[in-house]
């Protein structure tokens, strides 16, 4: 196998029909991935009354194409970031240019750029999913280097917590939070299948098609997502269409969508695909037979691609694999444009369309050309997650401060910066952060046990809620008052080394949980606090094992600024 | 931090002398004594229990084959004693003999002396082999601890002034050396490749921990390194990777031995035999054996080797041949230094003390007042003037950590010797202690018949940090990060990161008084705090050092000349061909302590370099501090500005560690 080529591909030229009788589907896969369009053209104008020619013809172009298969420079499994930092660069200003637009048109003026430790917070929360150490936000707080933002920047998205931001978020995505032992294996294996795939910055179509056709274990691959599941096709439409689309067909599961354009039929045509998908003993993989019927009717429905535009390469493979070639394919712009929305929503607090999972035709991008715009970007960068999520972090859109911040409808969207809740594990790590623990015992520790109770309600660690439990679980349980409590907080004790004078306390306390000094507001509060009490060492401890909790329990630390 | 479970990792070091070239590693448990031939010894296993009391020696003196024939290492012979089972003394105990039976019931293997006779039978004694007097015996009440279902193993070395005999009992978590290993292996294994057994060497290079230098020194990124891997590797030829391919893998800077050539050597010898360009010349017919014809011929297909005709088989011109140079060179340089021991602080004191009382210190050291250890000495003397002065002596820090221990252990073995206190005083963690010298007599080391000493360490199995968890297993493998530089500048770097000392001269009068040394070394921790590394490794190409005799690196044409009689010794019978097998397995026995970053106990600095926990505790604010809990705070973890770190940092190695506190 070549070095790089898709592997969905692959998959499909081991078939025994792709070699015996199907050049058209090579021919859609060619098209597809080399653009040998005129050479197909010929072939395909032949009229099948010419059975001979064409039969010479099939062979001939059977040969030179699967050699053009062999030896073309078929996308590699790793994005390559062709694009180059100017080209980032150049994005970002394109960014910054639309969103420019809105404010000319309306006359308003742009609002300010967010602060060193704003920003500082922001992409660390943002890109890496855990707060910045101390030692870092001093250094970073302390540097006039003009580009630190950008080098900061680069070094998030080349880093290891970079990947496991992308994978959490993704396997959030994917798979249900459960609490069923089982499942919370296979989505741990998916997960780390993810976050494998995430560090060595493999295409994103490359994953997803890969995910698509993945078969085996889903203790040891992917397929946790076909089982966690249940390997109900409609299920699996469902998560498909929403995580890679952005479209929300499920409205379209009983009966025609009374908003949207999808019939119902278009629903199980995408469930059709996932109709073969079986349990075999203990791994995943494709039977021969199967079909998915509309409920209450007897007809089978077959696979049918949702977008009229694209070829559906039907008749060879697996239907996954058929359903991957589609949903990856460079024809289909949901797939590009449902990413992009995505990651402009994790860094932004709101998609460009929203909500992020239905994009269909009702929901009005705010920023039409913008979508467009990042969506080629994406696709030209060889689907490279990296340099996508690099062109809008460095855009002075993201780079905006979120002060100014206010929930209105008549608010330009992205003039100022959204704060975003952190989530479940956001705050968990916040809180091992500020625990001082960077042990890895695990999902299961007590942090992971953290993150979980914290997105109990909804069942979903991805996003916090912020209920009465999960506020009373941050002020009163025994696991986050280690953090603040005199005789156990090891921030208290490291912050009390001989090297930090008294008066440089509060400052790394400040820079410990929030990765910015406190304010001359803050100081003068905290001062006329302290000196209410009497002043002793215990006393001192006291009184920041009190500030500890208050920061703890504050707005800003819940929430990415 | 963390705390798990420390079990037990007893190493136990017999040293007794033996009067021979050394012995042929045999197999555990049913090996015969062998027969020596000519001026080859063999050092036979015969394990039963001294009938004499501790302390006493029965055995005559023993036949010692001139030393000058073999200079140091040359003939490092493994033996593993022979004991296959998990307690040796089940085999051979005598039931006639009361502290055989004894040690039997508690289950303690002890290690035996041999002696060799003038036929070559190996008998059991107590006596040194040149002393002829009593000098040792052994305790097995260490041993008893070790709940007695180790192995022993036995290495003989030929040392400048004569063969060394190391009886090894490792333990690992009350398991013997192999079941410890292999639960190491495992661990490694699963933690690389989860519970599968084979993994096809593709997913082996896929393998993000090994791709990204997770285990730094398997870092590999062509394509052609992969085919070379799998060439080498994949010795079943099966594109899977098995466990133990993949530790021969692993181990490749080590000849693929590593410290399992301590219950492998056996294994491997073979295969590193019969593939020595030397032996493959020596062949000519491939059948794998040396016939008496072939062997008549060595001199003449030696020569042909010699490429430019220099009448010197080069290590270069070997190296032509595959040969390694740079490992041969370190062979060599290992081979210069005296074996080391560490020793607790009041044997260094002793030895200062011996100095004084014997030579008489008046600020500097004269050779002949050096006790030992020339090859220190003329390291340290830089001015080349035949003495030390206060400055050169200074430089005792910076020199190879074997050679300082190894004159300290000589000096107090020489003058001194452990004290009954010392050898009852309980041992901390990671600390070693003699354990049984009250008896022994001491003189010359090579004029004893052995020192006994027990290491306690923590488990290196369980740990929390993963990247301390690595270290140490890695370290438990022999994937040191000491090696890589160890290879090339052994000597630079295998203290890299002691710190500079004071100057003993405290009362600046230009002259170190004794006083002086005594608080210099008493602060000296790294003099005083004990570990022991026991590393074997095999020379890459045990037949070019076979016949080296004077271990120069070249094969000399006398050497060629009388290689022939050289290969003869390696017979067993006159008209015996000779296997690979015949071959002395040569490995060299490297014993140095640990400490500092490479040090893989580090995670409780507070026990392993500076004593009992309660003289020095780590404070509270340093392991608050220290986030992940592997003992040092990195500056991302410290909190406080640069200036302060770098103050701390009294090493200036960008790392906080209590070293640095202290």
């Amino acid at each position: 196998m070549t070095h790089g080529t898709p592997k969905v591909i692959w998959e499909l030229t081991g078939q025994a029909a792709f070699w015996k009788g199907s050049p058209m589907l090579l021919a859609n896969l060619i098209e597809s991935r080399l653009g040998l369009l005129p050479l197909l053209a010929i072939f395909r104008r032949l009229p099948a009354a010419m059975g001979y020619v064409r039969s010479l013809c099939s062979s001939l172009c059977s040969s030179l194409l699967i050699a053009c298969l062999l030896s073309a420079p078929l996308p590699s499994v790793v994005a390559q970031d062709s694009l180059g930092q100017s080209e980032i660069s150049k994005m970002s200003a394109r960014i910054d240019w639309h969103i420019q637009q809105q404010f000319l048109a309306r006359g308003i003026e742009k609002g300010p750029l967010a602060s060193d430790a704003e920003f500082l917070r922001r992409a660390y929360l943002d890109l890496t999913g855990v707060n910045p150490d101390a030692a870092l936000a001093v250094d970073y707080l302390k540097n006039s280097d003009p580009a630190k933002r950008k080098k900061m920047l680069e070094g998030l998205v080349n880093s290891s917590g970079f990947s496991v931001r992308l994978a959490d978020t993704w396997t959030e995505l994917l798979l249900p939070d459960s609490s069923d032992f089982a499942l919370q294996q296979q989505r741990e294996s998916l997960r780390r299948w993810l976050l494998d795939r995430f560090a060595d910055n493999a295409r994103y179509d490359r994953i997803v098609a890969d995910l698509l056709i993945s078969t085996g274990d889903p203790n040891e691959n992917p397929t946790a997502f076909f089982t966690s599941l249940e390997l109900k096709p409609e299920k699996l439409a469902e998560r498909t269409s929403r995580v890679f689309l952005g479209v929300a067909l499920d409205c379209a599961q009983c009966h025609d969508h009374p908003f949207d354009t999808w019939k119902q039929t278009d629903f199980w045509g995408v469930a059709a695909y996932f109709a073969r998908v079986k349990a075999q003993g203990d791994r995943i993989a494709d039977a021969e037979q199967g079909e998915v019927q509309i409920p209450e009717t007897t007809t089978p429905i077959f696979p049918k691609p949702l977008l009229k535009n694209v070829e559906s390469s039907l008749g060879i493979g697996s239907r996954r694999q058929q359903l991957a070639i589609w949903v990856t394919s460079k024809q289909n712009s949901w797939f590009a444009r449902a990413a992009v929305n995505r990651v402009w929503a994790m860094l932004m607090g709101r998609g460009i369309v929203e909500p992020v999972d239905d994009m269909g035709s009702k929901s009005i991008p705010a920023y039409p050309e913008l979508l467009d715009e990042l969506s080629i970007y994406f696709q030209r960068s060889g689907y490279d997650l990296r340099s996508l999520i690099l062109a809008i972090a460095q855009s002075d859109t993201y780079a905006a401060s979120s002060q100014g911040f206010k929930e209105s409808p008549e608010e330009i969207p992205f003039s100022t910066m959204r704060p975003k809740p952190l989530t479940s594990k956001q705050i968990a790590s916040s809180l091992r952060h500020a625990a001082r623990d960077s042990s890895q015992n695990g999902p299961q520790d007590v942090w992971g046990q953290i993150a979980t109770k914290l997105g109990s309600i909804r069942g979903d660690s991805s996003e916090y809620t912020g209920g009465v439990l999960q506020s009373l679980l941050l002020q009163n349980s025994a696991e986050t008052a280690a953090i603040w409590e005199e005789s156990t907080s090891r921030l208290l004790k490291a912050v009390h080394a001989p090297h930090i004078s008294p008066e440089k306390r509060l400052d790394w306390i400040y820079l410990a949980t929030l990765a910015r000094y406190p304010t001359d507001r803050e100081r003068e509060r905290i001062q006329t606090w302290m000196k209410s009490d009497d002043g002793t060492a215990d006393s001192e401890r006291l009184w920041q094992g009190d500030l500890l909790w208050a920061i703890i329990n504050s707005t800003e630390f819940g929430m990415t600024p | 931090m963390t705390k798990l479970l420390r079990p037990l990792f007893v190493l136990t070091l017999g040293v007794l002398t033996l009067g021979s070239i050394g012995c042929r590693e045999t197999a555990p448990k049913a090996q015969a004594p062998e027969v020596s031939k000519g001026a080859v010894s063999k050092a036979t296993d015969s394990h039963a229990e001294d009938s004499q009391p501790k302390g006493s020696s029965t055995s005559g003196p023993q036949e010692v084959p001139p030393s000058d024939s073999n200079p140091l290492l040359e003939s490092v012979q493994s033996s593993e004693t022979a004991i296959a089972s998990d307690d040796p003394l089940k085999v051979e105990a005598d039931p006639t003999n009361p502290s055989t039976n004894a040690n039997a019931e508690e289950g303690s293997p002890a290690p035996r002396e041999s002696r060799v006779s003038d036929d070559g039978t190996s008998t059991d004694g107590r006596e040194g082999a040149r002393s002829g007097k009593p000098t040792f015996s052994f305790d097995d009440s260490e041993a008893s601890e070790a709940k007695g279902n180790a192995s022993w193993y036995r290495y003989v070395l030929e040392l400048e002034r004569g063969p060394f005999l190391l009886d090894l009992q490792i333990t690992v978590d009350g398991q013997s050396l192999t079941a410890g290993g292999q639960k190491i292996r495992n661990h490694f294994w699963s933690s690389l490749f989860n519970e599968s057994v084979d993994v096809p060497w593709k997913e082996v290079f896929a393998n993000k921990r090994i791709r990204d230098g997770y285990y730094p020194n398997l870092k590999f990124e062509t394509e052609d390194q992969e085919k070379q891997i799998l060439q080498l590797y994949d010795r079943n030829r099966d594109g899977n990777c098995e466990p133990r391919e993949l530790i021969a893998f692993f181990t490749r800077g080590l000849s693929e031995k590593g410290p399992f050539v301590l219950d492998e050597a056996s294994r491997y010898r073979g295969e590193n035999r019969d593939q020595s360009p030397i032996f493959l010349r020596l062949d000519s017919n491939r059948d794998g054996l040396l016939s008496a014809e072939e062997i008549s011929m060595a001199s003449v297909r030696l020569r042909a080797m010699d490429v430019n005709a220099d009448f010197i088989l080069s290590v270069n011109e070997a190296r032509l041949l595959g040969v390694n140079p740079e490992a041969y060179r370190r062979q060599k340089q290992i081979a210069s230094l005296p074996i080391a021991f560490p020793i607790r602080r009041n044997a260094m004191r002793e030895t200062l003390k011996g100095m004084q009382n014997t030579y008489g210190f008046d600020g500097f050291i004269t050779e002949e007042a050096w006790p030992s250890g020339k090859t220190l000495f003329r390291f340290l003397d830089r001015d080349e003037d035949q003495r030390l002065n206060l400055k050169e002596l200074e430089g005792i820090e910076s020199s190879p950590s074997d050679c300082i221990v190894s004159a300290a252990l000589e000096g107090a073995i020489a003058e001194l010797g452990p004290t009954k206190d010392e050898g009852e005083s309980a041992p901390g963690k990671g600390s070693v202690s003699f354990v049984d010298q009250p008896e022994v007599e001491m003189g010359n080391l090579l004029n004893r018949q052995g020192i006994r000493l027990k290491l306690q360490t923590q488990d290196f199995v369980s740990r929390d940090s993963t990247s301390q968890r690595v270290a140490t297993i890695s370290q438990a493998l022999g994937i040191s990060r000491e090696i890589p530089k160890a290879l090339g500048t052994f000597e630079a770097n295998l203290m890299p990161n002691l710190p500079t000392p004071a100057s003993l001269d405290l009362d600046l009068d230009e002259k170190v008084s004794w006083k002086e040394l005594e608080v210099w070394v008493s602060t000296r921790s790294v003099l005083t705090s004990c570990f022991v590394r026991v590393r074997l490794i095999d020379v890459p190409d045990a037949w070019f050092a076979w016949l080296d005799k004077d271990w120069d690196n070249v094969l000399s044409e006398a050497e060629i000349e009388g290689c022939e009689e050289r290969l003869l010794e390696l017979r067993t019978d006159r008209d015996s061909e000779i296997a690979p097998e015949s071959l002395p397995v040569h490995l060299e026995v490297f014993v140095s302590r640990q400490f500092g970053e490479e040090d893989p106990f580090r995670s409780n600095p507070q026990d392993v370099m500076y004593g009992p926990p309660a003289a020095r505790s780590v404070p509270d604010w340093f392991s608050s501090l220290d986030s992940n809990g592997d003992g040092v705070v990195t500056p991302r973890e410290f909190l406080g500005d640069g200036e302060s770190f770098r103050k701390l940092d009294k090493d200036s190695n960008s790392l906080l560690d209590m070293k640095d506190l202290y």
